[in-house]
């Protein structure tokens, strides 16, 4: 069995505790129009079911665990571990789920940063087997997400709901992409769906351009969209709206 | 920062660095009136050093609260001619080069070419010392196979412990009466040298008591005339102390810096010694007086901080005295390397991080100049609070203060048979030397180019730059069949090489011992009065020489392309590639761009390239460490370059990791500029594979944006990193903090920035990578930023 990984990035300081090795998977469900890992999307298997690997490495599970182990004493030092990212590291469940058993075998801390889309029995198996999920939260109405995403985001909801519902940690990551996600509107019923624990993390990540070189050269468009981050100020018009007593709001990741 | 200190800075910072005759002028006047005294050698040495404390001048600046300089005012440097005579050329290059340069009036010019001169010539070490020297070393020399850091600067090397914190000079001169009471006339061949070397001392102890008292009369002189009676007041306390040290050992915080900085003077006056002096521990050694005074009202805190601001501009007032020729390439600054070390461990063993550690720190914050340079002992027990702290100056980006791993220092010393509390005694000096403080001459001997060496293998001996034959026939590398062949063959010169470097030195060594002892820097150095033996001549409790390799990521990245491309996939061959490296690669871009682009490369955790850096620094320790000096100590080996990596750089022509020729090496252990594609934490990985236990210092260059430690998370990343690093016992870290124009070249010439990382809006990457656009919003918030120093 392999994983299919576009990108190890070491001393990632961003994606969850410490020092972290973050491994992104190939593929992903969703097609964000303001993605900054798009070369992530594409799936490794082409329609006609052939492997494409255009820049993406083809690991075992014993080389993969060799190469993002490297940093084994700056995860100790510091607290971190790994992160699976994409992509959409439950797209390749079954070598994301093994992988996660031996990493917790060895006491790796290990966190998975998904757009909570997978069937429910993946999702719940893997973020039992987590010790920390990210979960990025975009469009809470559905055509809207639809528009942006290229997803329904029914199953996303359902996904969150028994994350919520669990004892697991987690972080809700919010990209505030301007008039898309960052409205009013939309976070005042993304804050509505956040509901079954006393109090909830947030990391509220600003968009910027670093993908878009990237999207441009796949051919990705923004149909007519420009995206534009929030200034300063509007960030902390959005982060007031977050009630204090439930929401631990944190500007980037 | 107050009025008075912003001033004295400010002064301090508008000195231009001149030229000063004065030592010169006396130390020749001192010979030639001595002609016919038929002294030893160390008396002469030593009442030459009185001569001239007795007749310079006494220079008090405006303000000052610690006072003495070594020349007639601030920056007037001196020169040494019983070590170097310079030319009116010499004086020419200096007065006019662009960087670290030294003006000098025609006054100067005058006595320095007239009457020193004619002393001098015939008599300095440098002349002796290339006298001396045989062909095949000239050859290596002027190939730039390896350096001489003793043909125009004093072997040195060393700090000072705590024993003048103790002791006055009055306690030393009873020493030295014991040390002499106790001599062997009928056993010992060498008393009676013992008794002149002894005599010395003294000589040189009486010397600095009147040297200080010399200032407590012009500093009554002048709180005679003064009306302000508050500088009234602080002039005739300034007198007092200079009244009681340095005969007896310090009573108070402020008397303790006056002592420590007349010692400096003295060492630095009676010869040139490489990384002139340093007062090593200082928080360690202050701290009694400072806790002493603070609890009984004497002193506050402001006070004890503006004193020690006022002792750092004396250090900023002293440039290293002017070098030309190959020493000026291999050390073009004007810093002279007296490293403050702050925190590390207690005599036994606990941390030793205190308020005043923190202070210091405050001050170096502070007063971000130059000199001196400044650094953390970090040890496994020194709390984050201490690094945190120090994250907040290094992140400001004047590449201090510099972090160091006490645990390895002290593991370093105990490997090379030191007692335990002299090790945790001990620290690092000058760029990253380890060294038990007080009681070691640790003498750093000349950089090693390890690149040229096998450069020269590669072309089976002889230098291709001048075609000479330099070192024995190897065979060619066409007829190697496989990396340990070469391997092999590059064991053969470099053994040979090393060999022709120790035969200098100990001849080099021999001449110090004979010609120039240092009475002085003996009297301080444990245990000279005890053996009755020069500093210069193995008087010291631990005496170590060191070798300085330079270029280690460099030879392996070259090692690595060969094994890669010619060995491994065979998709070049030697013959091809060396005809194409004696062309500089015109022709050939394609395989120049494969060589530096798809070779695996030091500096990303990569054994392919890591094992081979492993057997370079096996083959160096090998050809060097344990091998015995003049002193009765050993060789080790080091790893730092200061800047003789861009000199030996020059040298060396296009190497197989496609390097252009003349281009500069890699520096320390760091990796190749730009070839570290990984990050950091592959970076300190690929480091730590080396054994830094078994060497005397490495130094490892980190580079950042001024964005990457902004928040929170990336300062405690950073901590942990460098925790990390020194868990895996790497010796060293800095940071250097990378400004616009940098950021500028790399946009224009991405090659050789390609490890240049950027903090992106909470994300991190590659510089070169990113688009057009990017870069420059990047440059444009580096600018705002405004990184002067």
């Amino acid at each position: 069995m392999y994983g299919y990984i576009f990108n190890l990035q070491r001393f990632s300081i961003h994606d969850g505790p410490g020092i972290r090795t973050t491994v992104f998977f190939q593929g992903c469900p969703l097609q964000c129009i303001w993605c900054h890992n798009p070369e992530g999307i594409p799936s490794h298997i082409s329609v006609t079911g052939r492997e494409v690997l255009n820049g993406i490495k083809k690991y075992t599970i014993d080389g993969l665990l060799e190469e993002i182990l490297r940093d084994k004493p700056f995860f100790e030092e510091s607290g971190g571990g790994i992160t699976c990212s994409g992509g959409e590291p439950l797209m390749q469940s079954e070598f994301l789920i093994k992988m996660l058993h031996r990493l917790k075998k060895m006491g790796i801390h290990t966190a998975i940063d998904t757009s909570g889309y997978a069937p429910s029995e993946i999702f719940c198996k893997v973020v039992s087997i987590t010790d920390l999920v990210l979960f990025d939260l975009k469009i809470a109405e559905i055509r809207k997400h639809k528009t942006y995403t290229g997803t329904d985001n029914s199953i996303i909801h359902q996904n969150l709901r028994y994350l919520l519902q669990s004892e697991i940690p987690m972080r809700i990551r919010i990209p505030l992409v301007n008039s898309i996600t960052a409205d009013n509107h939309n976070i005042e019923r993304l804050q509505k769906l956040l509901t079954g624990r006393n109090m909830i993390d947030i990391d509220l990540l600003s968009y910027h351009d670093l993908g878009k070189g990237k999207r441009e050269k796949m051919g990705m468009g923004t149909n007519g969209n420009k995206l534009t981050a929030p200034d300063p100020e509007r960030l902390a018009e959005i982060r007031r709206i977050f009630d204090p007593e439930i929401f631990n709001v944190n500007l980037g990741g | 920062m107050n009025k008075r200190i912003a001033e004295l800075r400010k002064k301090s910072l508008e000195a231009i660095p001149r030229i000063s005759s004065e030592r010169a002028r006396l130390i020749t006047e001192f010979y030639q009136k001595d002609i016919k005294n038929e002294a030893s050698v160390p008396v002469k040495r030593a009442r030459a050093l009185q001569y001239i404390l007795t007749n310079k001048k006494i220079f008090i600046g405006e303000g000052e609260l610690i006072v003495g300089e070594r020349g007639p005012k601030p920056k007037a440097t001196p020169t040494y001619p019983e070590i170097c005579v310079h030319t009116s050329d010499d004086l020419e290059t200096l007065h006019k080069r662009e960087k670290v340069w030294f003006h000098s009036d025609r006054e100067t010019r005058k006595v320095l070419t007239g009457p020193v001169s004619e002393h001098w010539q015939g008599r300095s070490m440098r002349e002796r010392i290339f006298n001396e020297m045989s062909r095949e070393w000239k050859d290596c020399y002027e190939a730039g196979i390896f350096t001489e850091f003793l043909e125009q600067r004093a072997p040195g090397h060393t700090v000072l412990d705590d024993k003048i914190y103790r002791l006055g000079m009055l306690d030393f001169k009873n020493r030295i009466k014991e040390s002499l009471s106790m001599l062997d006339f009928y056993n010992d061949p060498q008393a009676c040298d013992k008794k002149e070397e002894l005599t010395a001392m003294d000589i040189v102890a009486d010397a600095l008591i009147s040297f200080s008292l010399r200032h407590a009369e012009a500093l009554k002189e002048l709180a005679d005339k003064v009306t302000d009676p508050e500088r009234k007041a602080e002039l005739m306390a300034m007198e007092e102390n200079c009244r009681l040290i340095p005969a007896n050992p310090p009573e108070t915080f402020w008397q303790a810096l006056q002592y420590y900085w007349f010692v400096h003077l003295a060492v630095i006056t009676e010869l040139n010694p490489w990384d002139s002096f340093n007062p090593g521990r200082l928080d360690q050694h202050l701290y009694p007086f400072y806790i002493k005074e603070i609890e009984a009202g004497t002193l506050s805190r402001e006070r004890a901080k503006e004193l020690l601001m006022s002792f750092w501009v004396k250090f900023n007032n002293h440039p290293a005295p002017p070098k030309v020729g190959i020493t000026a390439k291999e050390s073009n600054t004007y810093t002279d390397f007296s490293l403050i070390n702050t925190g590390g461990v207690k005599p036994d063993g606990s941390d030793a991080v205190n308020e005043l550690t923190y202070l210091i720190l405050d001050v170096i914050e502070e007063m971000r100049l130059l000199q001196p340079s400044s650094m953390l002992q970090l040890s496994k027990k020194s709390p984050d609070a201490y690094i945190d702290r120090a994250l907040k100056i290094i992140k400001t980006g004047f590449g201090q203060p510099s972090v160091f791993n006490t645990d390895a220092i002290i593991q370093e010393m105990i490997r090379q048979g030191k007692d335990l509390i002299d090790a945790r005694n001990g620290g690092a000096s000058g760029c990253v030397e380890t060294g038990a403080f007080g009681k070691e001459a640790y003498i750093l001997t000349g950089y090693f180019n390890l690149p040229k060496v096998l450069e020269i293998t590669l072309n089976n001996g002889i230098d291709p730059r001048s075609g000479k034959r330099l070192g024995p026939e190897t065979g060619n590398p066409t007829d190697f069949p496989g990396m340990e062949q070469l391997l092999q063959a590059f064991k053969i010169q470099l053994r040979h090489f090393i060999d022709i470097k120790i035969r200098g030195n100990n001849i080099i060594e021999s001449l110090y011992a004979r010609y120039l002892p240092v009475p002085f820097l003996s009297l301080i150095t444990d245990d000279c009065i005890a053996r009755g033996m020069d500093y210069n001549a193995g008087g010291a409790r631990y005496n170590t020489n060191y070798i300085q390799g330079v270029g280690i990521g460099s030879i392996t990245d070259m090692l690595s392309a060969i094994n890669y491309h010619i060995f491994d996939k065979k998709q070049l061959g030697f013959t091809e590639l060396m005809a194409i490296l004696a062309k500089d690669f015109k022709g050939h871009e394609d395989i120049r761009k494969m060589l530096w682009n798809e070779t695996p490369k030091y500096g990303n955790d990569d054994d392919y390239a890591d094992t081979l850096m492993q057997e370079v620094f096996e083959m160096y320790y090998e050809a060097i460490n344990g091998r015995p000096n003049m002193k009765g100590g050993l060789y080790r080996i080091n790893l730092l370059p200061t800047t003789c990596h861009v000199y030996f750089g020059s040298v060396t022509g296009a190497t197989p990791d496609g390097r252009h020729a003349g281009k500069p090496l890699s520096e320390g252990i760091s990796p190749m500029q730009g070839a570290d594609r990984k990050g950091p934490t592959a970076v300190l990985r690929s480091a730590s594979k080396m054994d830094h236990l078994r060497t005397g210092g490495t130094l490892l260059n980190q580079k950042f944006t001024p964005s990457f430690m902004d928040d929170e998370k990336g300062l405690i990343a950073v901590r942990q990193l460098i925790r990390t690093y020194f868990r895996l016992d790497g010796h060293h870290i800095q940071f250097n903090v990378v400004d616009a124009e940098t950021l500028k070249k790399a946009k224009k010439n991405p090659e050789e920035h390609r490890d240049l990382i950027v903090r992106v809006a909470g994300y991190s990457d590659y510089f070169v990578d990113l688009t057009e656009e990017l870069q420059d919003e990047i440059i444009r918030r580096t600018e705002h930023r405004g990184l002067d120093a």
